[in-house]
C-alpha cells in the first residue's frame, strides 16, 4: 500500500501518493490497441472508480488509455435472443436503460442495487467486470444470467462465459461488452442482504437453476443444475468459503443455501 | 518517471477555465488550490463519504477521485455556484438553513450539492428515493433527519414556486 506518514502519527492513504503517468486517448477500438501495444506498463481507464482506488493503494501503470471516448464500446442493443451491453454503458445508463426495462426486467431491478448514486453514475459494468475484486456484485449477476464476456483482441474478437475465471485472461483485455441470452419465461434474483459476508442470485428457468455468489470467496463461484437438486447439491459444489471476523466459513456456507433457496420459492411461488 | 501536462477547457460555475494540469492532479486540488473553490470538502479521500461531491454535466461525481483531465470539455458546477448571482439562495441551501440541517457542517456541501443533483433528476422524490440517494454521502456527527426533511423542503419549495 502507498501511503504516507501523518503529523499525528497515523498512516494515511492519500491521491497525492498517486505516481505520475503518461496519458493517451484514442478514438478507436483499433487505436486503444495500439497504444496499449506501444506503452509497455499499460491500463485502460474509464470512469476510474476502481483504478483510482488501486493507484491510491499504490498500484502504478507508466500509461493510462483513456477509452471513455470509444464509441464503439458503448450502447445497450437488442440482438433478438440476446442483449448486448457495451463496456462503457454505467450502472445509470443499465439502470435506465428502456431496452433492458423490456428485455430483462428483473436483470435491471438487481443491477440496481449496485454502488451509491455517485459510483452508478460514473462507473462502468467494464471496470466492474475488470476490477475482479470478490465483493464486486457484476460478475455475479452477468455469470447467474449465463452471461458471456466479449473483448476485443488483436486478432479479433474473443468470448469467454462470465461464470468462467476471467482472472486467467491475459492482461490488459479490452473488454469490448456482455450479451445476456434472453429466456422466455424465466426469472431472477439479487439478495446482497448479507453484504460483505455473502451475496446470491439465482436464474431460474423451466427447471433449471443457475446460482452465482460473490463475496463468500476470493472471487465469484456458480453452480448450475435441475432446481431439485439444489438443496443437496450446494454445500458440495463450492470451495471453502472465506473464514474470517465477519463471518466464518460455516456461516457463509450455510447462508449460500439459504438465500438460494429463499429466491428460488419466491420465484416459483410468483411463477405459480 | 515524469508524468506529463494535459490542457484542459472547461466550465466551472458558469466561468470558462483554460489549465494545464498534471495527469495525476485531482479534481478536488484544482478546484481548492487553483481556483480556490474551497467550498468543496476533502475527507474520507477515498470516494465514499461524498464531502467531494461536486456536478460534473449534472451528475455527483467525488472530486477526490476525478482526475482533472477527465473533466475536459465538462461543465463543473460546486457549492459556490448553486446560488444566485445576488446571493438568493438554492432552495436546497435555503431548505438546509431552514431545517438546521447540519451540525459541524463539514458533510454539508457535499450534501447540499448532492441533492441539487437528485432534485434535477427528479423533482418530486418520495422519502425512500431521498433516502436511497442521500445514502451516498455519509455524515459523521448527526443532522440525518433533518438532512431528508430539508430535501423534502426543498423540493417542496421548488413546486411552489413553479405554481406562483
Amino acid at each position: 500500500m502507498y501511503s504516507h506518514a501523518t503529523d499525528a502519527g497515523w498512516i494515511s492513504r492519500t491521491h497525492q501518493a498517486i505516481k505520475p503517468f503518461r496519458l493517451r486517448k484514442p478514438g478507436t477500438v483499433s487505436d486503444a490497441l495500439a497504444a496499449c501495444a506501444d506503452s509497455g506498463n499499460a491500463t485502460f481507464i474509464a470512469g476510474g472508480i476502481d483504478l483510482v482506488r488501486r493507484m491510491r493503494n499504490g498500484d502504478s501503470w507508466d500509461t493510462l488509455i483513456d477509452i471513455s471516448g470509444i464509441r464503439e464500446l458503448r450502447g445497450i442493443t437488442d440482438l433478438g435472443g440476446s442483449v448486448r451491453i457495451g463496456a462503457l454503458a454505467t450502472h445509470w445508463d443499465i439502470e435506465t436503460d428502456p431496452v433492458l426495462a423490456e428485455r430483462l426486467p428483473d436483470f435491471q431491478a438487481a443491477w440496481k442495487t449496485i454502488g451509491n448514486v455517485r459510483v452508478r453514475m460514473s462507473g462502468t459494468i467494464g471496470g466492474n467486470l475488470m476490477a475482479a475484486e470478490a465483493g464486486y456484485d457484476g460478475r455475479v449477476l452477468l455469470g447467474a444470467m449465463g452471461g458471456t464476456i466479449v473483448f476485443h483482441a488483436a486478432d479479433g474478437e474473443y468470448s469467454v462465459s462470465a461464470a468462467a475465471d476471467i482472472i486467467g485472461i491475459p492482461t490488459p483485455p479490452l473488454l469490448a461488452g456482455i450479451e445476456i441470452p434472453v429466456l422466455d419465461g424465466a426469472r431472477f434474483a439479487f439478495d446482497r442482504s448479507l453484504k460483505p459476508v455473502v451475496s446470491v442470485a439465482a436464474q431460474l428457468h423451466e427447471d433449471v437453476v443457475r446460482i452465482g455468489v460473490g463475496c463468500a470467496f476470493e472471487a465469484p463461484q456458480f453452480w448450475s443444475g435441475p432446481v431439485g437438486d439444489m438443496a443437496q447439491a450446494l454445500p458440495a459444489a463450492f470451495p471453502e468459503p472465506i473464514n474470517n471476523p465477519m463471518g466464518s466459513a460455516d456461516y457463509r456456507r450455510r447462508m449460500i443455501g439459504v438465500l438460494a433457496t429463499r429466491q428460488i420459492l419466491a420465484m416459483q411461488e410468483a411463477r405459480s | 518517471m515524469s508524468g506529463e501536462l494535459a490542457f484542459i477547457s472547461c466550465t466551472v460555475n458558469g466561468v470558462r477555465q483554460e489549465l494545464h494540469v498534471r495527469t495525476e492532479e485531482m479534481l478536488i486540488d484544482v478546484l481548492r488550490d487553483r481556483l480556490a473553490l474551497t467550498g468543496t470538502k476533502l475527507s474520507c479521500d477515498l470516494a465514499t463519504c461524498g464531502a467531494c461531491s461536486v456536478l460534473l454535466d449534472g451528475k455527483p461525481a467525488a472530486s477526490c477521485a476525478t482526475f482533472a483531465w477527465q473533466i475536459d470539455g465538462a461543465d463543473i458546477r460546486t457549492i459556490e455556484g448553486l446560488a444566485a448571482p445576488d446571493g438568493t439562495l438554492d432552495p436546497v441551501q435555503q431548505a438546509f438553513v431552514d431545517n438546521s440541517a447540519f451540525q459541524c457542517g463539514y458533510c454539508t456541501p457535499g450534501m447540499i450539492v448532492l441533492a441539487r443533483a437528485l432534485l434535477d433528476h427528479d423533482p418530486n422524490p418520495d422519502r425512500v428515493a431521498i433516502r436511497n440517494w442521500m445514502g451516498a454521502n455519509i455524515c459523521r456527527c448527526t443532522g440525518y433527519e433533518m438532512i431528508i426533511e430539508a430535501v423534502e423542503n426543498a423540493a417542496l419549495m421548488a413546486r411552489e414556486k413553479s405554481n406562483e
